[in-house]
């Protein structure tokens, strides 16, 4: 029923922040779009821009194709659910729910009906008399997410719905946030700066720095192919391996390491190029483990810090003065200061434009 | 390049809220505090009795000022009351509020107790005292007289009148600054204390080294408030004394009071006026040099 | 133990100080003229008298009703209108903002003695005198109210208000019925020391008021023991005193806590 366009939307601050620079951004209808980015990117800003409550400062947003910039947020048919909840403090949940409804002139039993459905789909009906203050976080939280579909507005907006809830309460509402956008099939965006949470909510995902779209993508090709450095280091943990270095003669030269480059560049980087070359951990395997892989290289390097995960191990190696880390499997026989030999899979190779960080 | 919509600056809606809010202070404030300001320059250098027609008589006002004795006795007096008033209740603002800052029992009860007259009008404070002090009928002479002592004239001398409407003043408002000095006493951080007593600095010697420092601010605070309040001395030598005897008690605002109501002098008075705030300006200033300390800035 | 004694002693007699002199002001109305400057507390016998001289001499229930109509006028106004100021500088943006706030503040400082006359003169231009209305209107929003709301309210949380903006709120609505709840110390504060200000003001009431019927109750006590009118009575000019004492007294028995840490918190005096 929504959907949401940005174009080269700018907010710049007082102050003279650029917090949005030249977004432009598609939300298809019923989708569920994460935003990513850390802190101070500008995340919030865009949102609340969507919501009406920041004024633009330059470009336009749409919703459904009607231009929103002047419509004042209660007309803009959205609901936000905030970090900090933003509870009326002095209203039961009952009122805090009923409140949009009540002042949109609904009638008592639409107001009753709607809320008590909110609260079932929440499991929050035994809260409905009680004060934001006597709830618990968990508590506080589904009552903010059930003030929004009350409302059944055409766009939900999460700013970190969830960052201050404890990791266990987190990973619970995080399923329940995607099952309700599954159930309400609205359109839904979704603010965050932890990359689990938009790597396993998001259907796309954008991926924000310093007030510009990075990449705009479903999870699995931003993570296998990031658009820029960036992304490339922001999303996966632990971060992809970085090597500064040149490419000559189809292969990468960096200060101690060297890695032929696979079939596919081949060709296209034939005269010297500064290049940044990226690997993830779990593309960089143990010999021992004997991986089949088409296109290799091996590099020789010493461990220096071994940590055990229980079903992994994360080995930071370094060679000459050039760190990095592999996720090898927990059989990997190994102490530190040893050397070991890696495999570098070739296929998984990331190259990155040394100057404008782009990929090649 | 794409086109672009022009650059919005924050002049949207919350915009209008913005100005229809403050508004109502902007008419305010133009009818009420600018209006009087300027009229009131524009009133020093006229005679005008309000009813006839403004007459420029250009600093004559502010030459009668100068040769009128009794608006210098009237400055006199005020300033006779302030120096009673302030170290009076200065001092007995710090003894109450130190006593208070102890452990002790029922503090609400004596907090509140102390604060009593400071909520009560100063006219049922001023109609009281003038009982008390009654020269024949008195309960404090009454008192003297019991004990053998001889009565005194508290509102009859022109000696005694403007230092009995001080201690008056100081019954009145000492509870205010007693709350005042509580407040800068709590604040005094415990461990110095513990180190002074360490140091075998005497009680004496640690409320004088250790609590008048930290509570500096509180003291100047209070010295000012009680200034500005002393110099709009109104109500009490109206009620009490009529400025009597002998203009003893004239305080300078009564005096404009009179000159602009009773005598309808309203040039003079405002050029009254004008001196007295350009003279609490100034007593404010020197008070800040002198009491203000900057051990703990 | 000896010296907790001389403490509490020392503590019993200030305490003493600042409340027998209104029990005796108390006693004193209830006993007849003659007995009143005799040491003893208690007359031989309890009279109205004095009250009942005061009643038929001065309207001062009417005057009570006056107060009480002026002093509830301009808390109601100071609080709506200088909360609708302190919400719009801390919370609205609009350009001139941080100017206007300079002149508030600019404002706190210029003395009375200054601008006392020449609003004197505004108000009879205005045909204001001896209208509840020169004795309302004046003070209708107050500097130091808005500075602390101000204040208070940039300590509420962005969201809260951005939520209820989204909910449906006008601006209005959301400082009447979102901050004004979450603010109720505030309003207490400012609520209190501007109803005290106001109940006991006296200097503007005996400068713009002359007819009886608008005068205040302050206004009206002090004139009346200025005047002839209380003949020289002690007991009437007490029982006058003593009835603008017990509206306040009141009150302030039920709220003192409230009374001192509003006053304590802004340095201001009622
Ligand atoms: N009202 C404002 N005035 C000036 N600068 C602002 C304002 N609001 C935000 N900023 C600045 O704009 C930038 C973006 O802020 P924003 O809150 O959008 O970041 P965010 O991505 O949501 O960060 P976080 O993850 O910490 O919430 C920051 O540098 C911030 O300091
Ligand atoms: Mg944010």
């Amino acid at each position: 029923m929504a959907h949401v366009l940005l174009k080269n939307v700018y907010k710049i601050f007082d102050n003279q922040v650029v917090a949005a620079k030249d977004v432009t951004l598609e939300v298809k209808d019923r989708e569920f779009m994460v935003w990513v980015g850390p802190s101070g990117c500008g995340k919030s800003t865009i949102l609340r821009l969507i919501a009406g409550l920041e004024s633009l400062s330059r470009g336009e947003i749409y919703i459904d194709n009607v231009l929103i910039n002047h419509i004042p947020p209660k007309d803009r048919d959205i609901a936000m659910v905030f970090q900090n909840y933003a509870l009326y403090p002095h209203m039961t949940v009952y009122q805090n729910l009923a409140f949009a409804l009540k002042l949109r002139k609904r009638s008592k039993t639409e107001i009753d009906r709607r809320v008590r459905e909110a609260a079932d789909i929440l499991g929050i009906g035994d809260l409905l008399h009680r004060k934001p203050k006597a709830l618990s976080g968990g508590e506080r939280q589904r009552v903010a997410v059930g003030r929004a579909i009350v409302r059944q507005p055409k766009v939900f907006l999460f700013d970190e719905p969830l960052s201050n809830l404890d990791a266990k309460l987190r990973v619970q509402m995080r399923a329940e946030i995607s099952k309700l956008h599954s159930r309400l099939e609205a359109t839904m965006i979704y603010v965050t700066h932890d990359q689990v949470e938009a790597m396993t909510m998001g259907e796309r995902i954008a991926v924000i720095q310093d007030g510009i779209v990075q990449q705009i993508e479903i999870p699995l090709n931003l993570y296998n192919s990031p658009a820029n450095l960036f992304v490339a280091g922001f999303i996966g943990s632990p971060p992809m391996n970085v090597f500064q270095g040149s490419i000559e003669n189809n292969t990468f030269v960096g200060k101690d390491i060297r890695v032929s480059m696979p079939q596919t560049f081949q060709g296209k980087l034939e005269r010297t190029t500064e290049v940044v070359l990226g690997i993830r951990p779990e593309d960089i395997h143990d010999i021992s483990a004997e991986p089949r892989l088409s296109e290799r290289s091996i590099v020789r390097a010493t461990a220096e810090v071994i940590e055990l995960m229980g079903n992994e191990i994360f080995l930071y190696l370094r060679k000459g003065d050039t760190p990095f880390m592999t996720r090898v499997s927990p059989q990997t026989q190994i102490s530190m200061g040893e050397t070991i030999d890696v495999i570098f899979d070739l296929s998984k190779l990331h190259l990155f434009d040394r100057e404008t960080g782009n990929r090649i | 390049m794409e086109q672009r919509t022009p650059i919005q600056t924050e002049k949207e809606k919350g915009d209008r809220a913005g100005y229809l809010f403050v508004l109502p202070y902007i008419i305010f404030f133009l009818v009420f505090t600018a209006y009087p300001l300027i009229f009131s320059f524009i009133l020093v250098f006229h005679r005008w009795n309000i009813v006839g027609p403004m007459q420029w008589i250009g600093l004559g006002n502010f030459a009668t000022l100068l040769h009128d004795p009794l608006f210098w006795k009237s400055l006199w007096n005020t300033a006779r009351f302030l120096i009673i008033h302030i170290p009076l209740q200065i001092a007995v603002a710090l003894v109450l509020a130190e006593i208070l800052n102890q452990h002790i029992r029922f503090r609400g009860f004596f907090r509140a107790a102390f604060f009593l007259p400071v909520v009560i009008s100063g006219v049922v404070v001023t109609i009281l005292w003038q009982q008390l002090y009654s020269t024949d009928t008195g309960l404090i002479n009454l008192s003297l007289s019991k004990l053998g002592l001889s009565r005194v004239p508290w509102l009859t001398s022109t000696t005694l009148a403007m230092p009995s409407i001080a201690i008056m003043a100081t019954w009145k408002n000492v509870g205010f600054y007693v709350v005042l000095f509580l407040a800068g006493l709590q604040s005094v951080p415990r461990n110095l204390y513990e180190v002074a007593e360490l140091d075998g600095a005497s009680k004496i010697q640690q409320f004088l080294k250790i609590t008048i420092p930290v509570i500096n601010p509180v003291v100047v605070l209070v010295v000012i408030l009680s200034t500005i309040n002393g110099f709009s001395l109104f109500i009490e030598p109206y009620v009490m004394t009529s400025g009597g005897p002998l203009n003893s008690t004239l305080s300078t605002f009564l005096y404009i009071y009179k000159e602009a109501f009773s005598f309808y002098k309203m040039g003079y008075a405002a050029s009254m006026g004008f001196v007295l705030a350009a003279v609490i300006l100034s007593v404010v200033l020197v008070q800040r040099k002198i009491v203000e300390t900057d051990t703990y800035t | 133990m000896f010296k907790r004694t001389l403490f509490y002693l020392a503590l019993m007699v200030g305490a003493f100080t600042f409340i027998y002199p209104f029990l005796w002001m108390a006693a004193a109305t209830l006993k007849p003229e003659y007995e009143i400057p005799q040491l003893s507390f208690f007359g031989s016998r309890i009279t109205a008298e004095s009250y009942r001289l005061v009643l038929e001499k001065i309207p001062v229930v009417r005057a009570f009703f006056n107060s009480l109509i002026v002093s509830a006028s301009v808390t109601a106004s100071v609080l709506v209108f200088s909360s609708m100021v302190g919400y719009a500088l801390s919370r609205l943006k609009f350009k001139g903002r941080e100017i206007i706030f300079t002149v508030i503040l600019f404002t706190m400082m210029i003395p009375f003695q200054i601008t006392l006359i020449p609003m004197y003169v505004l108000i009879v231009k205005l045909g204001w005198t001896d209208t509840y209305l020169a004795l309302i209107v004046p003070y209708m929003i107050n500097a130091f109210g808005i500075i602390l709301f101000r204040q208070f309210f940039k300590a509420i949380p962005q969201d809260v208000i951005d939520a209820a903006r989204i909910d449906g709120c006008s601006e209005l609505r959301i400082l009447f019925q979102i901050v004004w709840p979450l603010s109720v110390p505030a309003l207490v504060t400012v609520g209190i020391i501007v109803f005290m200000m106001t109940w006991n003001e006296v200097l503007w009431p005996l400068i713009v008021i002359k007819k009886t019927e608008i005068m205040t109750m302050p206004q009206m006590v002090a004139l009346f023991a200025v005047g002839g009118q209380a003949e020289n009575l002690i007991g009437v000019r007490l029982a006058a005193a003593m009835m603008l004492t017990i509206p306040v007294l009141v009150v302030y028995i039920f709220f003192q806590r409230h009374f001192i840490q509003s006053m304590a918190t802004t340095g201001l005096k009622g």
